[in-house]
């Protein structure tokens, strides 16, 4: 059976939700994948990584546009795939990939799996294994219609692995946006910082043992508040009651994934840094050189947190009491 | 509020009726084991599509209607939600469907939008996903065969006028969607803040309460065709829920051993050659940049 999958990226390249069902569907279809569909911008070698996942074609959208819906390319799809006929089409359950293969599920009268967690091949056709009843009781379930089935697969449960060395043959597509204008979008109201739960937030600044004390940790507040970051701090800075436990970060704590973090006076343990490594950007201030947090820094202050952090937020206050305008 | 919706406006709420979340459940031989007393309740996440319909009553007095595609047991599901406030409700069902409940959402989905279309209600309020299969799918299926707009992830539904809503959704990272959108429509709610308790007299009220019943040939939908949307998804078995899968660190193993070594010591974070400067004024000025390069002062 030709399995496809369609792959998602963003700004920095492919969407690690992406490396996942392409691992799995390489497992599913016996290690060779038939095609993957890119319908993202070719940023940061979006094509390239997905080759090494060994797919035999690539649809590949040439000027992927971010903006759009995964719903609006339904039709594009839908006709792929009657024209191609695979026997199975993968997503993540992402937004875009539900929004996409739910919507072609419905035009074209295929039948659709949601949010699974496994699939394999049964005595006569593949079970997809998803979770029932509020996720206490995993179903087995198969599909008895006769045409291409579509299937999400959820994040965060499958460990990448590639299989370089395969080639792949590039096609270019041209896919036909069809916006469905049955509702309007007006705007997006971006979360609180600081209330936002601590693995949804985009920028963080966090404390640990090094902060002293509680009135010591009121300066990660403050910074945390003039930059729109949320507060979280490592396990210390937990069991002495500066911050809940929800705002601790590592093995015991939150999974975070922001795009910049700061980290202030933390050692950098490893049951720490396992909860951030999927963070993009990290600053850290400590007083000891050698501390391990140093060696996954992209920047590095070797520094007294008391002393480096009053200077810092003067200077963010300085700076934004300048950018006022004359005479307001 | 347009004083016409006072009225004319019924709001559908479909519901499911489902294992408790935190009751007793056993598996045996590939089916829920009838030997636990199985303890039942609405959907967790129709509890909230409930609760945005009776907003709307409370401020409006608009007419709320639930509609169940079940057995006989989810009749008592529907007087849980006839004693929180609803003024009706109809149960949906045909012998025929016992063989493949309750993995077919389009099934469910095709029975509501005939029942719906019927009646005339302008708006739908489901819940984003069901306590049984949890696909989410029962509200886009809807939407489908009804030809009206869907959002999921509701979670507050505001009148503009007499034909338009604003909807607000949950989105990623925590942020809100804002949708204008027309009615007809059905939304899918998602979690939202708290949902109220049953009144006596609601409770005494939905003891009473006559729950009619639909089949196939009432609801003008010819089993030819629930018979093509079943095939779609079969239940082959049940079995307990796996310890949930994890991503775990496995190094790429085209990596060097002791690379292997050094990233599951680091904690899978990649080691980076980051610049490290001392002193707290040019420290305090390397980040200031960084923070300007990065927009956040
Ligand atoms: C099973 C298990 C699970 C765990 N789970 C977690 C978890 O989920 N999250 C977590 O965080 N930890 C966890 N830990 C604990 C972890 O091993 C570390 O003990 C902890 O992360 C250390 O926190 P810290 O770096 O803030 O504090 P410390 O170890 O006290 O380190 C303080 C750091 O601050 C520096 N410092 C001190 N004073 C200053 C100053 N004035 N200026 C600048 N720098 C200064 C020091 O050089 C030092 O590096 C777990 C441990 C175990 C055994």
């Amino acid at each position: 059976m030709q399995i496809w999958v369609v792959v998602e990226g963003d700004d920095h390249g492919l969407r690690e939700s992406s490396r996942e069902v392409l691992t799995a569907a390489t497992t599913v279809a016996g290690g060779v994948l038939a095609a993957a569909v890119v319908l993202a911008p070719d940023k940061e070698n979006l094509v390239q990584e997905v080759m090494e996942f060994g797919p035999q074609t690539i649809y590949l959208h040439e000027e992927g546009s971010p903006s759009v819906t995964g719903e609006d390319y339904a039709e594009f799809l839908g006709e792929l795939i009657e024209r191609e006929r695979p026997g199975l089409v993968l997503a993540a359950e992402t937004q875009f990939g539900k929004g996409l293969l739910s919507r072609t599920a419905l035009q074209y009268r295929m039948p659709i799996f949601p949010d699974c967690l496994g699939i394999s091949q049964g005595p006569e056709s593949l079970l997809f294994e998803r979770l029932w009843y509020g996720e206490r009781v995993s179903a087995l379930l198969t599909s008895a219609a006769e045409r291409p089935v579509l299937a999400t697969w959820r994040e965060g449960i499958v460990n990448v692995k590639k299989c370089p060395g395969l080639n792949s043959t590039v096609q270019k597509v041209r896919p036909q946006v069809q916006t469905l204008n049955l509702t309007r979008f007006l705007e997006e109201v971006k979360a609180d910082p600081l209330t936002v739960d601590l693995s949804e937030a985009e920028v963080i600044v966090a404390g640990g043992g090094g902060m002293g004390s509680a009135a010591g940790f009121q300066l990660i507040q403050e910074l945390a508040e003039l930059i729109g970051a949320a507060v979280g701090g490592s396990r210390v800075a937990r069991d002495n009651g500066w911050i809940p436990l929800k705002r601790q970060i590592g093995q015991t704590g939150k999974t975070v994934a922001p795009r910049l973090i700061i980290s202030c006076g933390i050692s950098g343990a490893t049951q720490h840094t396992f909860g951030m490594r999927d963070a993009k950007k990290i600053i850290a201030i400590n007083k000891d050189k050698n501390a391990p947090i140093f060696k996954i820094a992209d920047a590095g202050i070797v520094g007294d947190v008391h002393e480096v952090l009053p200077e810092l937020i003067k200077r963010i206050k300085e700076g934004k009491q300048n950018a006022r305008p004359v005479g307001a | 509020m347009p004083g016409r919706w006072e009225h004319d406006l019924e709001i559908a709420v479909p519901v499911g009726f489902w294992p408790h979340r935190a009751g007793p459940l056993t598996i045996e031989n590939g089916c829920l084991s009838e030997k636990t007393e199985i303890v039942y309740d609405l959907g967790h996440l129709d509890h909230y599509a409930l609760e945005e319909a009776l907003k709307w009553k409370d401020r409006w007095g608009v007419k709320v209607t639930v509609v169940s595609v079940g057995p006989e047991t989810h009749e008592e599901g529907m007087r849980q939600a006839l004693s929180l406030g609803a003024d009706e409700a109809v149960r949906l069902w045909d012998e025929s469907l016992e063989s493949f409940f309750p993995s077919a959402a389009a099934v469910k989905a095709r029975m509501l939008a005939a029942w719906i279309s019927e009646r005339g209600c302008l708006l739908v309020l489901c819940g984003d996903k069901s306590s049984g299969s949890g696909s989410g799918m029962v509200g886009r299926y809807l939407a489908h065969f009804l030809a009206r707009p869907n959002l999921v992830s509701v979670i507050q539904i505001d009148p503009l006028s007499e034909s338009k809503l604003k909807v607000t959704c949950r989105g990623e990272k925590g942020s809100r969607l804002i949708y204008e959108c027309p009615i007809p429509v059905v939304l899918s709610v998602g979690r939202g803040s708290e949902t109220r308790y049953p009144t006596l007299p609601g409770r005494l009220a939905a003891r009473q309460a006559e729950i009619p019943v639909f089949n196939l040939a009432q609801l003008q939908v010819e089993p030819a065709e629930i018979g093509v949307l079943a095939s779609y998804a079969r239940t082959a078995r049940l079995a307990p829920a796996r310890l949930k899968p994890k991503k775990i660190l496995t190094p790429d193993s085209s990596m060097s051993a002791s690379d292997r070594m050094k990233m599951i010591l680091s904690g899978g974070v990649k080691k980076k050659k980051g610049n490290v400067a001392e002193g707290s004024q040019g420290g305090a000025a390397q980040i200031y940049d960084l923070l300007r390069q990065e927009g956040l002062v």
